[in-house]
């Protein structure tokens, strides 16, 4: 007897399913993805029991044919290419023609759908891949797939689902990805009863990003656009101040396709380096546009990952975006910028009209007015404490799903949508942050005082400025390390003896590995024995004071840094005497300033080149407004 | 305890014992000032566990006594009372002490002097005399090139040896060496080596008077040092580790030798450091001239010349921090000084011109 036989349709398709449709996020994903193929301007998502019991996509999208609705269950039936050639310029989300047969395999599922010129609907119910009823259905125009008790039929893949929450925070993810890609198609996310988001659908960016991520991290965008002949980048980017511990908020949308591509996070990190503390992400929302046969976006089963033909140039182009965006805007923390350039008080009445219009969540709040944090999407709220829950975001946890949170939310999304979702102009809001010197800023400071030995008070343009005493030594130290490496003649101070200092296996190869740049920064030292470093010469104007302090804490802050071996070298300069500036200005931690230091520490500041941060990322200063302490006065 | 007390007297030995009151909260009987009266004198006794200074002032003892009383508040308090007899007297019954004066009276609440450490015994130590002005002298010219570096403590005080009748010091700091010594009356034939901490040091500096004629009594036992001022006394702790043998890196031979002004050469150096980075300055040793220059990019350009009293050897370009030059110009008396050097790379010697009692080594700075 012939043992290899070709596989059944029934069972193909669940294989097929095991690969298309892992989890009720590829569901959700697969029929959005549809959904917009279709064309559709306005999508409802509904859920409930985390996925499991029920995905419902409802479009108003172009509908199908009877026929085509039957043929669409059939493996490698598509409407979206016809020939292999297709595949290498692929315009729309879906193309395999798989997605259908392979949910339908696992799933109790209804499709109900019908053209905009067709009279009457189809439906047709498939049972784990059998079709077990069809026939005409009143319904409206676009298409619905119902999905029922998912796996019911695969206890394998069953079993291997999450708990509810998680499955909901996947599939939020998604749906935010989806929707971010697509501002002009309203989408509602309802999670049973309740909403957990809705986009109004209008085509703005920013407004989508309001709906979808909080008012607070839309307020500190900086708009970025960027065009090479390779790529134009655009979309958002957060200023340092919302930067998360995880890439969670990272949004790269290639060719309106969201998907995960190492090459645009990299430029993009890239790009704030020594803006951001370690383990800081940046947020951004950002689009890609490339040639569609320039990129790859079938290297991943469900197409979660592109690969750029001209992947150096794309992340040149994201890179320059990114700087552009930063350079150009004032990273002050607590300041916003006029279109004119001139650093003012924010007007907050239009953002007051906003609110009561309704169209701002109101759960986003101001810094200062209840944590300085956005607040968690509602799913995430559920999800509870994932890996990277901040404590913050673990103290706002207590809330349930559909909770106050949500309640909010959804009042003002429906709100939103009801009112056809004023588009917000970008200008009025003072989102548009044009090039004004911090330094400038700095130097028109009037300094006030010393507060708790760490911080100088300041009173400035907009309000009382305070500048983070160490941070501000950091970052002076910083650059001044760094033009001393430029510079051809580092001086050394040799030492009478030299310092033994006892190193850690993982400090010595730190040292070891970045020897040339210690060197370069006057460091003359030479291993000892095992672990022993033996210091012979110290960069000059150092002192000898704490020099083995010094040399240690900042070898422990590059392991901690976790420099990787294969690090180009002028970042790991830069890094190393990141490191060593930081350790210096510990050093001059809580130092009692006299009003001539602070008037020096000032000038220094407001000469660097990027006087705003630390080398660390952390902010230098920060601004509390006259607003803010008007309203803290209660006037 | 009731004293009567001119304000002038009870003012300056407060302000002696003051700089020893502890400034870390840690024990807060510390942060107070030890009274006691006793035949017809009043002693005040301040100490932070690392160093200890007494006074002793003649007033009317009218019933003996002690208290500890906060020093801010009192010393602060006594500093402003008018020229006068000031009446102090204590109720044990709460530690608190009534200040009257003219009309005025302030009470103060104090600790039991039980509480207030007592000062350690001074009996089987080595003692030995020195003048005051001359011990004065040989703590300037060292306790400033002492470290400051708290992973090696014995580098931040000043290494006293006495051997027969000669008394020397040494500190370091790891790039420069400042030696001085001093005659010292030995009687008892001591020899030992300890390091003195030099914040210690600083405190009896500032006490020392510039008389040949007064005496200062240095008793020292296993971890402490007395030095009896006469009406003072002040106590340290000594440093513990092994110091090393730095004046064995001091070259022996200085091919070139130039004898120069120390004020000249000193007004010369504080400009130049006004417009170099980290003060570093290049000195240029050439037959007839010394001269300092220095180039900090985007800054400016340093040329100072000097003539030499008289130059031997070999020419020689050496840079150095001006700082640490500056730090022995500061301490030297003489108006001539010898600038002996041995290479670009090696230690330099900087002594008095016409003594050795006094010497100073410093290490050049390389330039890249």
């Amino acid at each position: 007897m012939p043992r290899i036989r070709l596989l059944d349709e029934q069972t193909a398709n669940q294989i097929a399913a095991g690969e298309v449709v892992e989890r009720p996020a590829s569901v959700v994903k697969e029929l959005v993805e549809n959904a917009l193929d279709a064309g559709a301007k306005r999508i409802v998502v509904e859920v409930s029991g985390g996925g499991r019991e029920l995905v419902r996509v409802s479009d108003d999208g172009a509908g199908m044919l009877p026929e085509d609705a039957r043929l669409a269950l059939q493996r490698h039936a598509t409407s979206k290419i016809r020939t292999a050639e297709d595949l290498s310029a692929i315009t729309t989300l879906g193309f395999r023609g798989e997605a259908l047969p392979s949910i339908a395999a696992v799933s109790e599922f209804e499709l109900i759908t019908r053209p905009r010129d067709q009279l009457a609907g189809y439906r047709i119910l498939v049972e784990g891949g059998q079709i077990v009823e069809e026939g005409e259905h009143g319904c409206p125009a676009g298409t619905r797939v119902t999905v029922r008790n998912l796996f019911y039929n695969v206890p394998a893949r069953l079993k291997y689902l999450k708990t509810n929450a998680t499955e909901m925070a996947q599939i939020g993810d998604i749906l935010t990805r989806l929707a971010l890609a697509s501002p002009d198609v309203s989408f509602r996310f309802q999670s049973g009863q309740a909403q957990v988001f809705a986009t109004p659908g209008t085509g703005d960016l920013l407004a989508a990003i309001t709906a979808l991520l909080g008012r607070e991290v839309a307020k500190e965008l900086i708009p970025v656009d960027h065009r090479t002949d390779a790529a134009r980048v655009w979309g958002f980017i957060g200023r340092p101040t919302i930067a998360r511990a995880g890439r969670s908020h990272q949004y790269f949308l290639v060719n309106k396709r969201a998907v995960r591509t190492i090459a645009a996070r990299y430029a993009l990190e890239e790009a704030y380096a020594h803006l951001l503390p370690t383990g800081r992400y940046p947020v951004c929302v950002i689009f890609i546009e490339v040639e569609p046969h320039e990129v790859d976006v079938n290297v991943h089963p469900t197409k979660a990952e592109v690969r750029f033909q001209r992947d150096r140039e794309v992340r040149a182009a994201v890179y320059q975006a990114a700087r552009q965006g930063l350079g150009a805007a004032l990273l002050i923390p607590g300041t916003e910028v006029s279109p004119d350039g001139e650093v003012r008080v924010p007007d907050r009445s239009a953002e007051k009209a906003a609110v009561q219009r309704g169209w701002v969540p109101p759960g986003a709040g101001r810094p200062g007015e209840g944590g300085g944090r956005a607040a968690p999407p509602p799913w995430r709220v559920s999800a509870g404490a994932g890996a990277e829950t901040t404590a913050r975001e673990a103290e706002k946890s207590y809330l349930p799903l559909g909770g106050v949170q949500a309640v909010l939310s959804e009042r003002s999304a429906t709100e939103v949508v009801a009112a056809g979702a004023p588009a917000m102009d970008l200008a009025e809001a003072g989102f548009v942050p044009r090039p004004a010197d911090p330094g400038e800023l700095i130097r028109s400071l009037r300094p006030l005082g010393q507060v708790h030995r760490s911080y100088i008070a300041c009173d400035g343009p907009e309000g009382l400025y305070l500048i983070d005493q160490h941070a501000a030594h950091e970052r002076v130290f910083f650059e001044r390390l760094y033009a001393a490496a430029q510079e051809e003649a580092a001086a050394v101070q040799p030492l009478l003896f030299p310092l033994t200092l006892d190193l850690t296996p993982a400090q010595m190869a730190i040292w070891q590995e970045n020897a040339a740049i210690f060197a370069e920064s006057g460091f003359e030292a030479e291993p000892f024995g095992g672990s022993t470093l033996l210091i012979h010469g110290v960069p000059a104007g150092l002192g000898t004071d704490h020099v083995a302090r010094l040399v240690s804490d900042f070898l422990d802050r590059l392991q901690e840094e976790q420099v990787a071996p294969g690090t180009p070298v002028t970042d790991r300069r830069r890094r190393v005497l990141a490191a060593m500036a930081a350790c210096k200005a510990a050093i001059k931690a809580r130092d009692a300033l006299q009003p001539e230091d602070i008037a020096a520490l000032l000038h220094d500041l407001a000469a660097c080149a990027s006087p705003a941060t630390c080398p660390h990322g952390r902010p230098t200063i920060i601004c509390v407004s006259v607003a803010e302490l008007e309203k803290r006065f209660k006037r | 305890m009731k004293i009567l007390i001119s304000q002038e007297s009870l003012n300056a030995t407060l302000a002696t014992v003051a700089r020893a009151v502890s400034t870390k909260n840690t024990i807060p009987v510390l942060s107070g000032v030890y009274l006691s009266a006793r035949n017809g004198n009043l002693t005040i006794r301040a100490t932070d566990m690392e160093l200890a200074i007494e006074a002793v002032t003649s007033c009317e003892v009218i019933s003996e006594g002690e208290i500890v009383l906060p020093a801010r508040y009192f010393a602060d308090l006594i500093r402003r009372i008018p020229y006068g007899n000031i009446e102090l007297s204590v109720d044990y019954h709460n530690h608190v002490a009534t200040l009257r004066w003219g009309r005025s009276q302030y009470v103060i609440h104090g600790f039991a002097a039980d509480q207030f450490p007592a000062l350690p015994d001074v009996d089987g130590a080595s003692s030995f005399t020195v003048s005051q002005s001359l011990l004065r002298d040989l703590l300037r010219q060292t306790t400033f090139a002492a470290g400051h570096d708290e992973s090696k403590p014995w580098l931040t005080g000043v290494l006293f040896k006495l051997r027969d009748s000669t008394l020397t010091g040494t500190a370091t700091d790891g790039v420069r060496i400042a030696y001085a010594e001093t005659a010292a009356e030995n009687a008892q034939g001591h020899s030992f080596s300890v390091i003195i901490p030099s914040r210690s040091l600083n405190e009896l500096t500032r006490l020392l008077t510039g008389d040949e004629e007064s005496q200062v009594h240095v008793a020292v036992t296993a971890n402490q040092v007395f030095f009896d001022l006469g009406n003072v006394r002040v106590i340290s702790r000594l440093l513990e580790g092994q110091y090393p043998d730095v004046m064995r890196l001091v070259p022996q031979t200085y091919p070139t030798e130039a004898v120069l002004p120390g004020d000249e050469f000193m007004e010369a150096l504080e400009r130049a450091t006004l417009i170099t980075k980290d003060g570093a300055v290049k000195i240029s040793f050439q037959a007839d001239k010394v001269t300092i220059t220095s180039n900090t990019p985007e800054v400016g350009q340093v040329y100072e010349e000097l003539a030499v009293s008289s130059m031997t050897g070999d020419p020689l370009d050496i840079g150095f921090n001006a700082r640490y030059l500056l730090d022995f110009l500061k301490v030297l008396e003489e108006k001539q000084f010898r600038f002996q050097c041995s290479g670009s790379r090696n230690p330099a010697r900087l002594q008095p011109a016409d003594s050795s009692q006094f010497l100073y080594v410093v290490l050049p700075l390389i330039t890249l």
